[in-house]
């Protein structure tokens, strides 16, 4: 079964992890990325590591894993990328589209019930990515998000509820 | 309707809270994990192209899944070949 | 097509997949089978607004917390905190056996060997250096039965008054307030006057994290009406500021002056209720009454550019907010640590319940002066059990002679027992064990040696003194420095009673056994109690509703009469609000007027209220000067610097800090400071700084964001790590003894 194959084969070659901000499209970063390590060393939270060896071909190019340490859009990796793969233009934290928090309703705890506002205080993009409908309730906006997971790394649900998804789209 | 079956390969030990995050996407069903490191899930989608977009979804959006594998495929009328065709067609 | 058909093709793709990888599938899932969880009413652990929990238990061990949809309070919600409950519960810090300290170190013992150890230590030091050479240091956490039993060998038994308890850190100017004012501690309504006031004055209170419940309450009756209004006095701004109409964002420490604006304004513009001040009110400058001309001659300097000119805000925003209060129906204000951690906490608290009762706007559904607890039973156990040095229980003081013969004769002793002088408060108490004039200290339930004020003066002394910790964790910054640490049993190991913010006292269940070796608080005291000698008065203590029916004797007939709230009771109904002098009263919604079972209608010949707490059934309005903090801001140390709170923590971590989840959220202490301060001293987000006052120094994370106002600093306090409390000063208010946490002089540079 030829689709099949081709299918595998396509998988094999999409696996796309959030990058650093400003990082251009995918197949873009892959190609200009040289691995030279600049961003990972400027990251003063360690939040951009090298990619480990479960990323296939990808390995040890620059990911951040906002579970563990997100990113704090302190802006200091975009301009020292030698090659563009980060566009070295974005100054402003509000313009970075890494991804995009999304709240599983089912998991957040104020839609149970229980008063939190942790990813709405942490929020770096403060009282604008997210805010809080009737006081209580966390919605993301999805124009002033900018996937740095610090929402995800906080949230005290027993089962993380609020995600960043990659903001790549391979099939649109 | 298609209803295809995959393979989900998982960085050890981290299977359950994978197949929680499965269970919660539409369209999936969880066939168990087994041996530690595979979750078998049977997707039921309505294009084929569907598919595609749910492996690379669970690709992307865990760091502990390792590898997604769709190992089967059918239809529940006899026209898989003709709808294969047709989407063949659309994508060109 | 058929569900059939399509679950067989599943399972045959399912079964593909299954051969692919060398294991054979079960047609069939098994569902897990999960045993059956009871629910069990109870009252959650951790602030003052007390709310009702339910407590799940599966086999015994507890394994969820919900929100009690009966409870009045929260109906059904919860703060995070709250909800994470359990996991306190089977926290891995919880003190399993009793810690004996040996050649320094502090190892595990039998109850036998550190309880013997304690009472021939405490035998010993009260022979050789007298009864006052001991202290009991108690919580508003521990129930009141644990209060009320140490209250009873401490100042019956061993015959000392050093017996404290850390709401004197708390609430005690609220305390002051009341008295002074009212002549009776506590407010005169209740939470239920949220969900009908007009107005609401928030005065140094974050109530969206410190009291998130009683927020949503106010959000609730924001949303249903839109027409409600929010003034806030506070230097912060905090997330409690979503719902702030009006912020008078003064500088720490002047906002007396505001108030007395406000009074002022009010007088002014004819906003009084005559008719309730000639009734109901009478005026005082403090040491002698005064008369109502006295006290507007006296409002007169506090106009609004003055009060605007010390506290750096707009005057007019000082007027609109007086008319905003002289016009609403009903105002409901609400303050906690920013009026009362001050050296002039309870000259504030007067000046809260002036605006009241100048106004007449009290006493009615809607209108009440309520001050907001930091602890689950500070109000119970502590203010009405009498858990501190000049008190005695159901609201009597040691310096009473009527009041000691009345305690006497429930204790069995002779009235000669209890010490006629107030005993040392707690600056006081642990400036003695500093000093060494205090050699042994009995601390139940808390954790002085991270929530006292200027800190570095009192270590030294903990950690020389003979020190007994009982305490559910360990380690905590205290217990690390005990000769003795008990295990003690936590929340849901024991029954007990918890009276919350408004006169509520609740039942506290016991759901599954202690930890490991750990009892009871109040069955640790009394077997101290026996081993001092005095079993036969603590013998008929079998269990917590032993000792709740003893406390009801102290209440019977007092104003906060609890006679019609025996365990059976109690463990029934949500809790009542006391006077609930009979088992068939409801409780009390409004003190001193119609509906109180005590008020004295003959008194009051038909005035609305009647204090009959006072001799002459009025409160007072009292004409204070509006003296500013301790420390202000100089050259050296130009920054105001507040401690506080965050929703996900609570005090000193010791229960917080063992949920992940929990201290995912907030990992980290971290200083908050204004964007132009920041841009001045050259400080960027997450850069360390180190922070200086005159007593002590501290690296923290920097957090630039809008929230402090330019030229204050906020920390909050719960991280063990950095002790927030090495930096704040041990100025007390001269009335309450509560330390001034609240403001002192700092600064701030890059570390």
């Amino acid at each position: 079964m030829k689709w099949l194959i081709q299918l595998i084969e396509e998988l094999a070659e999409i696996r796309s992890p959030l990058r650093p901000p400003g990082a251009v499209h995918e197949e873009e970063f892959i190609n200009r990325c040289i691995r030279c390590n600049k961003c990972i060393q400027i990251c003063p939270y360690h939040s951009i590591i090298a990619a480990p060896l479960s990323h296939g071909k990808k390995v040890s190019l620059p990911v951040i894993v906002p579970k563990d340490i997100p990113c704090y859009v302190c802006m200091k990796c975009p301009p020292v990328c030698p090659t563009g793969a980060l566009d070295n233009t974005l100054v402003n934290k509000q313009n970075v589209a890494m991804g995009l928090a999304v709240i599983n309703e089912d998991l957040c705890l104020p839609y149970n019930g229980i008063i939190c506002r942790a990813c709405f205080e942490r929020c770096p993009i403060y009282r604008e990515a997210i805010t809080l409908k009737d006081e209580l309730y966390p919605q993301v906006h999805t124009d002033k998000c900018t996937g740095c997971g610090v929402c995800e790394s906080v949230c005290p649900a027993e089962e993380t509820a609020i995600t960043i998804k990659s903001n790549h789209k391979i099939f649109v | 309707m298609f209803i295809s079956s995959i393979i989900v390969k998982v960085n050890p030990g981290t299977a359950k809270e994978i197949e929680k995050e499965i269970k919660k996407m539409g369209a999936l069903t969880s066939y168990g994990i087994h041996k530690d490191e595979n979750i078998i899930i049977v997707a039921e989608t309505e294009k084929l192209y569907e598919v595609k977009a749910i492996c690379s979804q669970l690709m992307h959006n865990y760091k502990d899944v390792t590898g997604v594998f769709p190992t089967y495929l059918t239809s529940d009328n006899d026209e898989l070949e003709e709808h294969m065709l047709e989407e063949e067609m659309e994508a060109h | 097509m058929s569900v059939s058909r399509r679950e067989f093709l599943k399972l045959s793709a399912a079964s593909a997949a299954a051969s692919t990888i060398g294991v054979e599938l079960l047609a069939a899932k098994t569902a897990e089978a999960s045993p059956a969880l009871q629910w069990t009413k109870s009252v959650c652990r951790f602030c003052g607004v007390g709310c009702g929990v339910m407590i799940g238990t599966t086999n015994g061990k507890v394994t969820a917390i919900k929100g009690d949809k009966l409870s009045p309070i929260n109906k059904g919600l919860l703060c995070v905190k709250g909800f994470y409950l359990h996991k306190v519960v089977n926290a891995n810090n919880r003190l399993l056996k009793p810690l004996v300290r040996k050649n320094g170190k502090l190892e595990e013992a039998s109850w036998e060997e550190a309880m013997s150890l304690v009472a021939s230590k405490f035998k010993e030091t009260i022979e050789q250096n007298g009864k006052d050479s001991v202290c009991f240091y108690g919580s508003g956490q521990a129930t009141t039965e644990e209060t009320y039993v140490a209250n009873k060998l401490f100042k019956g038994h061993i015959g000392t008054n050093n017996v404290e308890g850390n709401p004197r850190l708390c609430m005690a100017s609220a305390v002051g307030g009341y008295l002074t004012t009212f002549g009776a501690d506590e407010p005169v309504g209740s939470f239920d006057d949220i969900d009908h006031a007009d107005l609401f004055l928030l005065v140094g209170s974050n109530t969206a994290e410190a009291h998130p419940v009683v927020y949503d309450r106010l959000v609730a009756r924001k949303r249903k009406n839109p027409n409600v209004k929010v003034i806030a006095i506070d230097p912060r701004k905090t997330p409690t500021n979503k719902i702030i109409d009006l912020h008078l964002q003064v500088i720490p420490g002047y906002d007396l002056s505001i108030m007395h604006a406000l009074a002022n304004i009010v007088v002014k513009e004819g906003y009084t209720d005559e008719q309730f001040i000639k009734d109901s009110v009478s005026f005082s400058d403090g040491k002698e009454a005064i008369s109502y001309e006295d006290y507007k001659k006296f409002l007169e300097q506090f106009t609004p550019e003055y009060a605007a000119e010390k506290c750096g805000v707009n005057a007019e925003d000082i007027v609109t907010a007086a008319r905003w209060y002289g016009q609403a129906k009903g105002v409901v204000s609400l303050w906690t640590m920013g009026v009362n951690q001050r050296k002039r906490g309870v000259w504030l608290n007067n000046l809260m319940h002036n605006m009241h009762l100048i106004t007449g706007k009290i006493g009615y559904q809607g209108a009440d002066s309520l001050s907001l607890t930091g602890q689950p039973n500070a109000c119970g156990g502590v203010r009405e059990g009498g858990g501190l040095c000049h008190l005695l229980p159901g609201h009597r003081a040691v310096a009473n002679e009527q009041h000691r013969e009345q305690i006497a004769k429930i204790w069995n002793v002779p009235a000669s027992n209890i010490a006629p002088t107030p005993g040392k408060h707690t600056v006081a108490m642990f400036e003695a064990i500093a000093s060494g004039e205090i050699k042994a200290a009995y601390i139940m339930c808390t954790n002085p040696a991270q929530s006292l004020p200027n800190l570095n003066k009192y270590l030294q002394g903990l950690q020389d003194c003979f020190l007994v910790v009982a305490e559910c964790f360990h380690p905590t910054e205290t217990t690390k420095m005990a000769d003795v640490v008990l295990p003690a049993a936590f929340w849901s190991e024991k029954d007990g009673v918890y009276g919350c913010t408004e006169r509520r006292s609740q039942h506290q269940a016991k759901v599954n056994e202690p930890k490991g070796e750990a009892r009871w608080d109040g069955d640790i005291l009394i077997d101290l109690a026996t081993r001092l000698g005095h079993g036969k008065n603590f013998e008929h203590f079998q269990s917590p509703e032993d000792v709740w029916n003893e406390y009801l004797l102290c209440t019977k007939g007092k104003d906060m009469d609890l006679t019609g709230a025996p365990y059976s009771r109690l463990k029934e109904v949500r809790g009542l609000r006391w006077p609930v002098p009979t088992i068939d009263h409801p409780g009390t919604d409004h003190r001193f007027t119609a509906g109180d079972p005590l008020f004295p209608e003959d008194k009051a010949a038909g005035r609305r209220m009647y204090f009959y707490a006072r001799p002459d059934g009025r409160a007072v309005v009292f004409a204070r000067p509006d003296l500013g903090p301790h420390e202000p801001t100089d050259d050296e140390y130009p920054l105001a610097l507040s401690t506080g709170r965050v929703l996900e923590h609570w005090h000193t971590l010791t229960m917080t800090g063992a949920v992940p989840q929990l201290v995912r959220a907030v990992p980290e202490c971290y200083v908050e400071i204004h964007p132009d301060d920041a841009a001045r001293l050259g400080l960027a987000n997450d850069d360390v700084a180190k922070v200086e006052t005159r007593r002590g120094a501290l690296d923290l994370k920097v957090r630039v964001i809008d929230r402090p106002r330019v030229g204050t600093i906020f920390i909050p306090w719960h991280w063990p790590e950095k002790l927030a409390n090495v930096l704040t000063t041990d100025a007390y208010d001269p009335g309450s003894k509560e330390p001034e946490y609240k403001v002192c002089a700092a600064k701030i540079s890059k570390a």
